[in-house]
């Protein structure tokens, strides 16, 4: 059918135009941003190659910091996997009032990452609700987000308390398109449900598995919020994630190409890991 | 997995389903109980831990008028509602027009740019956060509401969403239109998008809680009283005014439960917007 050149250039421009200033070209100038540096003195920008790059190596603050993020990353992305799973299957369970669970269910993820930080900022006072519950079974009070060996463990329970709901969603709709004849044949061959489980359904929810393991890797990497809204980085440094350090580098220290840097860094390092978990889910076949 | 489960497994799933359910609600009924406190009352009944925590004895409303009294939350409210609410609508516009174009127009590297729009969706804000900051400011956007509703009207996953709903539509129903003269825009808005309410409603919902939920780009492009929205403004509360606590619970109540109010009754467009998967009436 011809259409005239314009009409299509009307329809697409708006979008075309918006994703391109606002979201491809800021990639590429942060690339390129990270690869200057801004001279107080001079009030120059100077080109200097990789220089931001190899200093974040020699960096104690950066390397400690991304030590701390390998490990968050570590503890929250299986657990988040393997967590949104198995609930996934627990709400696709045939009960009565199953569907009022799933709805109920799905409420953390209509709260914001930042809400839900105060939320359990809140909780986690050493005066707060959990201390409360804690002292019903005589636990002293914990310090949680004041304490330096706790306040990442509550960092990873909260964006969890969504993480769980959120990933859930794409393997229920997974497993709500397996058939059922599926089921029945591996019923008849008289496989019992931890059987059926894993040699039926998994291999099925592979795909789907795979998609919410890069969303959350990708997601958790990235994680700033709850470390900007509770603890600052703190205490002492324990929750001082990556992206932290790259907001604070750029508001902070006015150091935009070293901040332009971390993300670089951070955006490399999903893509190894990213590519790891494909290698490594892909021929588990 | 089939049939009636046994007495036993029922018992068990329904254990497992109780916990899970403790983990989501007990957080928002605190805070929900708690907005309905006195600042002094708060804590008081937290530790130790009582009947009292859970249920308040006295009742009050002082929150949720010191709120909007003292931070002027009122205006954090209408910032949200209001930017939430233009981002929807030139989303849809911007979003739906792109989509209808992959799925109907042909021209000249139409697939490419196509792929490219959907990878731009798996490009993570935090990324391009920093530079985009600094391009709005160089645009001198900073503070205004156009900086903050523009640059995130165009989304590839709704083009695509829109893009895989318009291709059920054929040819045919435009074919005789065309020869009646109508221009695109005509059968646009005129044929296509009347019959569209699912697409429309799921992309709706997806935009509106995306964009009400968003923190870091306010966070670094409206960060002043005047554009904050509720994100930022709650997340500079809590780490400003460390004594008025039921203030706090009141704002988070009014910050989540328009979101709450909008996914949990329409839970299943949101979660076909959100897996992608064919948006069914």
């Amino acid at each position: 059918m011809k259409t005239d050149r314009y009409i299509i250039f009307i329809f697409l421009f708006p979008a075309l135009v918006i994703l391109f200033f606002f979201k491809v070209y800021p990639l590429f100038y942060a690339v390129i941003r990270s690869l200057y540096s801004y001279s107080f003195i001079k009030h120059t920008l100077n080109f200097v190659g990789l220089i931001n790059y190899i200093k974040l190596f020699s960096d104690p603050v950066f390397l400690d910091s991304l030590k701390m993020t390998l490990k968050f990353n570590l503890i929250v992305n299986p657990l988040q996997v393997i967590m949104a799973t198995l609930i996934a299957v627990l709400v696709n369970q045939r009960v009565k009032g199953i569907n009022t669970f799933r709805t109920l269910f799905y409420l953390p993820v209509a709260i914001s990452i930042p809400i839900a930080s105060v939320i359990w900022g809140l909780l986690l006072k050493p005066n707060g609700f959990i201390n409360g519950i804690l002292s019903l079974a005589e636990i002293p009070k914990q310090l949680f987000l004041i304490s330096q060996t706790q306040a990442l463990y509550c960092i990873i329970l909260i964006i969890s308390w969504i993480g769980f709901s959120y990933w859930m969603i794409f393997i229920l709709a997974a497993l709500q398109e397996i058939p059922l004849q599926i089921y029945e044949s591996a019923c008849i061959d008289g496989a019992s449900p931890l059987q059926r489980f894993i040699y039926v359904t998994l291999p099925l929810l592979k795909r789907a598995i795979v998609f919410i393991a890069v969303g959350a890797t990708t997601a958790n990497f990235l994680m700033f919020a709850p470390v900007y809204t509770l603890t600052q980085g703190g205490p002492s440094r324990s929750t001082h994630l990556l992206m932290y350090e790259a907001y604070e580098s750029a508001f902070s220290y006015s150091d935009v190409g070293r901040s332009n840097a971390i993300v670089v860094m951070l955006i490399m390092i999903i893509l190894i890991v990213v590519g790891i978990q494909l290698r490594v889910l892909r021929t588990e076949d | 997995m089939l049939g009636k489960k046994g007495f036993n497994s029922q018992i068990i799933i329904y254990i497992l389903l109780f916990i899970y359910s403790l983990f989501i609600l007990a957080p928002v009924y605190v805070v929900l109980v708690s907005s309905f406190r006195t600042s002094e009352d708060v804590f008081k009944y937290m530790t130790p831990f009582s009947w009292r925590t859970l249920i308040p004895t006295k009742i009050t409303f002082v929150a949720y008028v010191d709120i909007f009294k003292e931070i002027n939350f009122g205006r954090a409210l209408f910032n949200s509602f209001f930017i939430s609410i233009m981002s929807v609508l030139g989303g849809l516009v911007v979003n739906s027009m792109a989509g209808f174009a992959f799925a109907h127009f042909r021209f000249k590297g139409r697939d490419i740019l196509f792929v490219i729009v959907l990878v731009t969706f798996m490009i993570p804000f935090e990324s391009i956060a920093i530079p985009l900051y600094n391009f709005i400011r160089q645009l001198g956007l900073v503070n205004t509401y156009t900086g903050l509703i523009l640059p995130s009207i165009a989304n590839g996953m709704i083009i695509f969403l829109f893009r895989q709903f318009f291709k059920g539509f054929p040819q045919a129903l435009f074919e005789s239109a065309r020869i009646d003269g109508a221009s695109w825009f005509t059968i646009f808005y005129k044929i296509v998008l009347p019959i569209s309410k699912p697409v429309i409603v799921s992309a709706s919902i997806l935009m509106l809680i995306l964009k009400w939920n968003e923190f870091f780009y306010p966070l670094l492009v409206g960060n002043s009283p005047e554009y904050r929205v509720v994100q930022v403004a709650i997340s500079n509360f809590f780490t400003q005014y460390q004594t008025k606590w039921n203030l706090l619970f009141a704002g988070v109540i009014l910050a989540a439960i328009i979101p709450i109010l909008i996914l949990l009754p329409l839970q299943r467009f949101f979660v076909q917007a959100v897996t992608g998967t064919g948006i069914k009436e």
